[in-house]
């Protein structure tokens, strides 16, 4: 256990502290010694994980998960959840920099890691949930759901005062958190936007959603103040937003160095982690701490580029992912670069710029949100990914959706259909769920990149 | 012989709608799901027509844009495009789009991305009891109101809006009454025909309709009660009922069962609220097709909602059991069924849950899963 | 006339069973044929068959109740009800406290919410082989082994394979898989008999289950799925002495219900101009 906690960047002067803290959790949880084992087993296999930084990076998760679990015995007075909640990582973190007292966490995404990634023990969650209404089969309900509902039915989270969601990018969340607030009386709230931008509505985000979402943030702002009994100020959010985008900018240097370095440097199962990371709810200070963490890392990579060290060979084929790989399971992302393929890059992180702006820090949110690849349209996502095809010289496009995502689901064929026509590469199409491990195909996969791989090279001349 | 008329009608209204093309008048098709005012269409002086066809051949054609994780009536909206084979689609010279769930969003997404068509979506707030939320919607018909001003070269005023609304809520008064009629056992009209009938006001020209439908409410009310029916009184509820989606309601009436309310969201034209045809008429078609409604199960809050107002008319109109119809993959709605069948389950009310991807091949098995309902709610050996 | 015959005849897809039951509702005959592909045109024959070996001739039958998948074309039934009925009154006229049927047959599975003899709520799956006898038919086939000695194989399993595909034709392949990376043939079956048990289990606990728990069909037969359907579903599960004849048996008991309450209340009992003959009309 000391050794694993050695490997997720824990130090030995915290461990006295942190030690009992993690066992009572992995009790909860059922992770065994043997769990232990192959939790060891499986870090080292799919991530870099003698990178320091990225060391750090973990232990940030792993606490985030332990305070999660045991909210209640740490004296936290009031929990607050969010669950695909685009701007409540950022609300949480001003909470908790203001309040001991309070525990904001970004539900899921530390539970997906460190159960899931590292341990392999999401199916019992997923199980859980489709004991309740969340179907599997061939007409699936989201996965990412299932870890929300599994933790809760099995009784794992403890209950929040405010579980809190989004219209942002489905349905099936709220409709999850009101059928949980009847079944389970938490109580609940959606936070909202609008995706009825019209064709006209472009280049610029239009004002009147951005309007309409911060006026949605204001409300959910009243709310959490409600629970809380304190306010959460403008200000507070504008040094949220300060830090984070000092995080997102470190992320973005150790992103444009392995989209540029050939050999690539670092796997693509740590964009995931890194996700993970950005929706952590961390303090101002944690927030610095884990801009510190991805800085270390970079360095530690440069190190690597210069030594022409990589994770496959050099003159990999480059490929565009659209969507995470296995946000609960790394096997993808590693089967890729067995295969040779270079994932340079994930569409997930595009965004097209935008030259509005505001003083009113939830209009910037507003405005920033539309300009994420899932917050545009068809008119505005499908130019976004050709050009950066364009600019990461990409030979290939890796098109893989969620079969329990609606959202996700119906733009995979009109990708495939406009990456085609207008660049002429080669596109794997790939139904899968990144959220659940039992929908791996080790062997359908493997061929299916290698097909992939040679029809890339075969077009080089 | 009203039905006749109907019937031709119906048959002639490609001719029709070319015909308006042809004089100048556009063509504006619309979504289901009772968001649009289709008074502002017909004030506009354009043709409304509500896009609701169902059909395995479309949605299966819909396949080559769209996976089948996207639920079959969306596929079909993209299918008929495709296909090309359907006048009344091909002759649209816009399309406004309410945004209401993933599927129906994506394919105005992919309509609009495509460019062959003027494309005008409602926003729909997911949430509405705050004022901003409310002037969403609003700043929605206002914008609404201007593009069709634009598009059409004629002017929305309040008189014809006026007028517009008199007419559609006379039709929905018709309905209502005609609906409401099931209420006494036996039911005069069986719910294959209301629902034909309703279908058919989403595609007829609405005076026709309206003189239509007064004839037939006449008829229904001078027609001789028939003899006491021991069928079980059924109500349907679910997501959507497309024109041609009918082999439930076949299977149901074939097998004894008689349907005898729905509340379906989309396909079906509601008819329980009528637009006050005074003050800022704005604010009226707000209150009549957002705020006084029943929630569509992908708005927020809602389930709770729902499921009391179907308890209601489960009391009002005497119905045994519920059968929940949904289209194959609308995650909204299958998740609310399982709250819905449990709550009901409470109450000892039988609930049948159906799924369908309008494929033929499932008939035999509908047959099976109706009929076993029906046993139960009659006790068989009766 | 007295009724003195009762027939139910069960049409399943793989299977077609005839029950006669006489007044006092002990089992006069019964006959399990396989359905073929020609099942239409051969219930009169099965049911001839039953007449011959019972020495009665089909004008004795007072009331002919016919279920399963080919009710509908069963001419000389006089009325057809279904198998989720069916198999509710058949079960528990051996275990009247039964509150959950489980019936997994050769191309079906569902499960019957039941109380006092009566059906309340059911579940189905026949979309698709898994959770069906027919996903049994294929890994038997695939390990070269018969069906009915999967049970027995299984039952001296000591270190469960865990089988994670919920398609049978993934199923399949990872079972193939599993052999030649070495797993023994019961650890094997034995994942089996747990991936169809819980792929049931979870398709039934929407209904609530309560004992007594019955389980019926061809499968049942399978001692290796019961036991895996005790554990995934956390209770004693009973089966029937002739676990496939509870939808037949059930179409008689209900038809003499139908008969006998015909003639208390003096109304025209409803029996079709029947002859037993081919069905000459496939629907």
């Amino acid at each position: 256990m000391i050794e694993l906690l050695k490997l997720c960047g824990f130090e030995d002067n915290e461990l006295e502290t942190e030690l009992p803290r993690v066992e009572k959790v992995f009790r909860r949880l059922g992770i065994t010694d043997e769990d232990i084992e192959r939790g060891k087993q499986r870090l080292a296999k799919y991530y870099d994980i003698e990178l320091k930084g990225l060391r750090k990076v973990f232990r940030l998760i792993m606490l985030e998960l332990v305070d999660g679990l045991l909210a209640k015995e740490g004296g936290k007075k009031k929990v607050i959840y969010g669950f695909m909640a685009p701007g409540i990582a950022i609300l949480g973190s001003a909470l908790v920099s203001k309040s001991k007292e309070v525990l904001s966490i970004h539900q899921s995404w530390a539970f997906q890691v460190v159960v899931g990634c590292i341990f392999d023990k999401i199916v019992p969650v997923m199980e859980a949930a489709e004991k309740k209404w969340l179907k599997a089969g061939v007409v699936s309900h989201c996965a990412n759901i299932k870890t929300l509902v599994g933790p809760i039915a099995l009784g794992l989270f403890p209950k929040p005062d405010l579980l809190v969601t989004s219209g942002f990018t489905c349905e099936a969340s709220p409709k999850t958190l009101d059928l949980l607030h009847e079944f389970y009386d938490i109580p609940v709230w959606h936070l909202e936007t609008n995706l009825d931008r019209q064709s006209w509505e472009y280049p610029e985000p239009p004002m009147r959603i951005a309007d309409l979402t911060a006026k949605s943030m204001r409300k959910l702002v009243r709310r959490i103040q409600e629970v809380v009994g304190f306010e959460i100020t403008d200000d507070m959010v504008r040094e949220v937003m300060a830090a984070k985008g000092k995080l997102e900018d470190a992320l973005r240097r150790v992103r444009d160095l392995v989209e540029n370095s050939d050999p690539m440097p670092l796997s693509p199962s740590h964009e995931n982690i890194w996700y993970c990371l950005d929706e952590l709810t961390l303090t101002i200070d944690g927030i610095a701490e884990a801009t510190g963490a991805i800085d270390t890392l970079y360095e530690e990579l440069k190190e690597r580029v210069a030594r022409g060290e990589g994770v496959v060979e050099k003159g990999a084929p480059r490929v565009l992912a659209i969507l995470p790989g296995g946000q609960t399971d790394p096997r993808m992302d590693y089967l890729a670069c067995k295969a040779g393929i270079a994932i340079v890059a994930v569409d997930f992180n595009l965004g097209a710029p935008f030259k509005e702006a505001s003083e009113d820090p939830y209009v910037m949110f507003g405005l920033g949100s539309q300009q994420f690849t899932l917050g545009l349209t068809l008119l505005g996502r499908i130019p976004l990914i050709i050009e950066a095809c364009k600019n990461l010289k990409i030979e290939g496009v890796l098109d893989r959706y969620h079969a329990g995502c609606r959202t996700t689901v119906a733009d995979a064929l009109i990708i495939e259909d406009a990456v085609k026509k207008e660049l002429g590469i080669p596109v794997l199409v790939l139904e899968w769920e990144s959220f659940d491990p039992r929908v791996y195909n080790h062997e359908q996969f493997k061929n299916k990149f290698e097909v992939f791989k040679t029809m890339m090279l075969g077009r080089r001349v | 012989m009203e039905e006749e008329s109907l019937t031709d009608h119906l048959k002639d209204r490609p001719l029709h709608l070319a015909e308006a093309k042809k004089s100048g008048r556009k063509i504006v098709g619309f979504f289901p799901g009772n968001f649009v005012p289709e008074e502002m269409i017909y004030a506009s002086g354009a043709v409304p027509l509500c896009l609701i066809q169902s059909g395995f051949r479309a949605a299966d054609a819909g396949l080559a844009v769209m996976p089948h994780i996207i639920c079959p009536f969306a596929r079909a909206q993209v299918g008929e495009r495709l296909l090309k084979e359907n006048p009344c689609y091909n002759m649209m010279d816009m399309l406004v789009a309410p945004i209401t769930c993933q599927h129906m969003k994506k394919v105005a997404e992919i309509w609009e991305y495509r460019g062959d068509l003027e494309i005008f979506k409602l926003g729909i707030p997911q949430q509405y009891e705050d004022d901003f939320e409310v002037e969403y919607f609003i700043n929605g018909l206002k914008a609404l109101r201007g593009r069709l001003e634009a598009f059409t070269g004629n002017k929305i005023t309040d008189e014809k809006l006026g007028k517009a609304i008199e007419l559609y809520n006379r039709m929905r008064e018709l309905l209502r009454k005609i609906s409401l009629m099931r209420r006494i056992s036996p039911s005069p009209l069986s719910a294959l025909e209301f629902i034909k009938l309703n279908h058919a006001s989403f595609y007829a020209d609405p005076v026709f309709m309206v003189e239509v439908l007064e004839s037939v409410y006449q008829e229904l009310r001078d027609k001789k009660p028939a003899a006491e029916s021991i069928a079980p009184r059924i109500l349907l509820t679910g997501p959507n009922i497309g024109n041609g989606d009918y082999t439930v309601l076949e299977i149901v009436q074939a097998t004894g069962g008689e349907i005898v309310v729905e509340e379906i969201c989309g396909g079906i034209r509601n008819y329980w609220q009528s637009i006050e045809n005074q003050g800022d008429l704005l604010q009226s078609m707000t209150r009549g097709y957002l705020l006084d409604r029943v929630p569509c199960a992908f708005l927020r809050n809602a389930s709770k909602k729902r499921f009391d107002y179907i308890l209601q008319l489960v009391k009002e109109f005497n119905v045994s059991g519920i059968i929940w119809y949904e289209l194959l993959c609308c995650e909204t709605y299958d998740a609310e069924s399982y709250y819905f069948t449990e709550k009901m389950g409470e109450l000892d009310i039988p609930v049948l849950v159906l799924e369908s991807d309008y494929s033929t091949a499932a008939t035999g098995q509908l047959k099976t899963r109706i009929q076993a309902f029906i046993e139960i709610l009659e006790g068989v050996t009766e | 006339m007295v009724p003195d015959y009762f027939a139910g005849i069960d049409l399943g897809s793989t299977m077609t069973k005839v029950v006669i039951l006489d007044r006092d509702e002990t089992i006069r005959v019964s006959v399990i044929k396989h359905t073929g592909a020609e099942h239409r045109r051969l219930a009169n024959q099965v049911m001839a068959e039953a007449l011959a070996e019972a020495g009665l001739s089909f004008e004795e039958i007072s009331y002919v109740v016919a279920t399963g998948y080919g009710r509908i074309t069963v001419p000389f039934a006089d009325r057809q009800i279904t198998e989720l009925t069916c198999h509710a009154r058949g079960v528990s006229h051996y275990f009247s406290d039964v509150r959950l049927a489980i019936d997994i047959g050769g191309q079906d599975s569902k499960g019957l919410k039941i109380k006092d003899g009566r059906l309340l709520d059911f579940v189905m799956s026949d979309k698709c082989a898994a959770g069906t006898g027919r996903f049994l038919e294929l890994i038997a086939e695939a390990l070269e082994i018969r069906l009915e000695d999967m049970g027995n194989i299984a039952a001296q399993s000591t270190n469960k394979v865990t089988i994670s595909s919920t398609c049978t034709v993934f199923a399949r392949k990872e079972v193939i898989s599993r052999i030649s990376e070495g797993a023994s043939l019961e650890d094997i079956l034995a994942g089996i008999h747990d991936a169809i048990a819980k792929r049931v289990a979870r398709m039934v606990e929407r209904l609530k289950v309560e004992p007594d728990v019955l389980f019926t069909g061809g499968v049942a037969r399978n001692i290796g799925v019961v036991r895996a359907l005790e554990k995934n579903l956390g209770c004693k599960v009973l089966v029937p002495e002739e676990p496939m004849l509870s939808g037949a048996i059930g179409a008689a008991l209900l038809g003499k219900e139908i008969m006998l309450k015909a003639l208390a209340q003096g109304k025209p009992i409803q029996k079709s101009e029947r002859r037993l003959e081919e069905s000459t009309f496939f629907q």
